[in-house]
């Protein structure tokens, strides 16, 4: 499928199209890379969460120019599997806008990723050194966001955008399994 | 080619999903929406779905089909307060909802309380549930996987047998 998505964009004439369909290869291939991380785990309810952010930082890092650097890190412990797709997209999601809009003039992006546990619920977070941004301001145009935010809906969590000193995105979510 | 969409799909929430806001574009090419669409008024559908992606595929498709998503509710709770606050014509119902309660109490419910009839959609259909979603009188059953044009044909159609069955 990702395969199918690669050689439409190339096919594509409008960078709109293009842009779309790269859009679309990099988010199958996050899901693919959390794919893999569920059919490589035991338990057939719960995955890694450390095993889970360096498959998919491992496979969003391959869309991203070749001056980004990125830093993942996670708690070692285990999350619902139903998490996992939507976990994946907003990983995706928040680290290519953050080596998008985080990288300044003279060197490439400097993205970090974090995966924690804190007082029952987990935490999802994504920094880099840009400027930063309101969400309110943004949230029209920014399609991805947009995306995040719903997929934080459905793992019942928030997704907040703060600045102090860096740019940061992060989406909590409870731990409780869902029914 | 299909008409380019400027407006993104709309929040789901547990708790608070966000309203939609009205399409801006309206086809009425067809008078299956019957005299609602005629006066420019398209029908008001809630769509009760706890995936984010599949939830605003739906919305998209019934808003291009000429109908008016007022939300998209991903619990029960979701699904009774947005009702309450935009009185749709009709539910499209998930059954299995990532809740303690299902679509069908979430029908029950609406139907009980708003006369706000449903067309289930669910991969399992059991005699065991067409039982016990009997008091929200069910207009039609979808089964999973359907495409979009299946549950736009089916929420057309239970519109028209909505319609017979008032007038």
């Amino acid at each position: 499928l990702q395969s199918l998505l690669h050689l439409a964009g190339r096919k594509a004439k409008s960078p709109e199209a293009q842009g779309a369909l790269r859009d679309a290869s990099n988010r199958v291939a996050a899901m693919a890379a959390a794919q893999q991380v569920l059919y490589g785990t035991i338990s057939a309810r719960f995955f890694n969460a450390r095993d889970f952010v360096s498959a998919v930082c491992g496979a969003a890092k391959q869309a991203l120019p070749r001056d980004a650097r990125m830093q993942c890190e996670a708690d070692d412990v285990e999350l619902p599997n139903d998490v996992a797709m939507p976990l994946a997209l907003i990983l995706n999601e928040l680290v290519t806008n953050a080596a998008k809009h985080g990288a300044d003039s003279r060197s490439g992006a400097n993205v970090r990723v974090q995966l924690a546990r804190r007082n029952g619920s987990f935490l999802l977070e994504v920094e880099d050194d840009g400027p930063g941004f309101d969400w309110a301001s943004v949230r029209e145009r920014s399609s991805g966001l947009r995306l995040v935010e719903g997929l934080a809906g459905q793992v019942r969590g928030t997704f907040r955008v703060t600045r102090t000193p860096h740019t940061r995105c992060t989406v909590q979510f409870p731990q409780g399994e869902s029914t | 080619v299909t008409p380019k969409k400027s407006a993104a799909p709309s929040l789901v929430d547990h708790k608070l999903a966000v309203t939609r806001p009205r399409p801006r574009i309206v086809f009425s090419r067809d008078d299956t929406l019957g005299r609602a669409s005629k006066t420019g008024e398209p029908t008001r559908l809630l769509i009760v779905e706890d995936d984010y992606l599949i939830g605003a595929q739906m919305a998209e498709a019934l808003s291009d089909a000429g109908f008016e998503v007022v939300g998209i509710a991903a619990s029960v709770d979701a699904a009774l307060n947005l009702a309450k606050a935009t009185s749709p014509r009709l539910a499209v119902m998930d059954i299995r909802l990532n809740d303690a309660r299902d679509g069908i109490d979430a029908a029950n419910e609406l139907f009980a309380r708003h006369r706000i009839r449903s067309v289930f959609a669910t991969a399992h259909q059991s005699e065991e549930m067409q039982e016990r979603a009997k008091p929200a009188k069910p207009l039609a059953w979808l089964p999973k996987p359907y495409s979009m044009m299946a549950l736009v044909e089916i929420v057309k159609q239970a519109m028209l047998d909505l319609k017979k069955e008032t007038t």
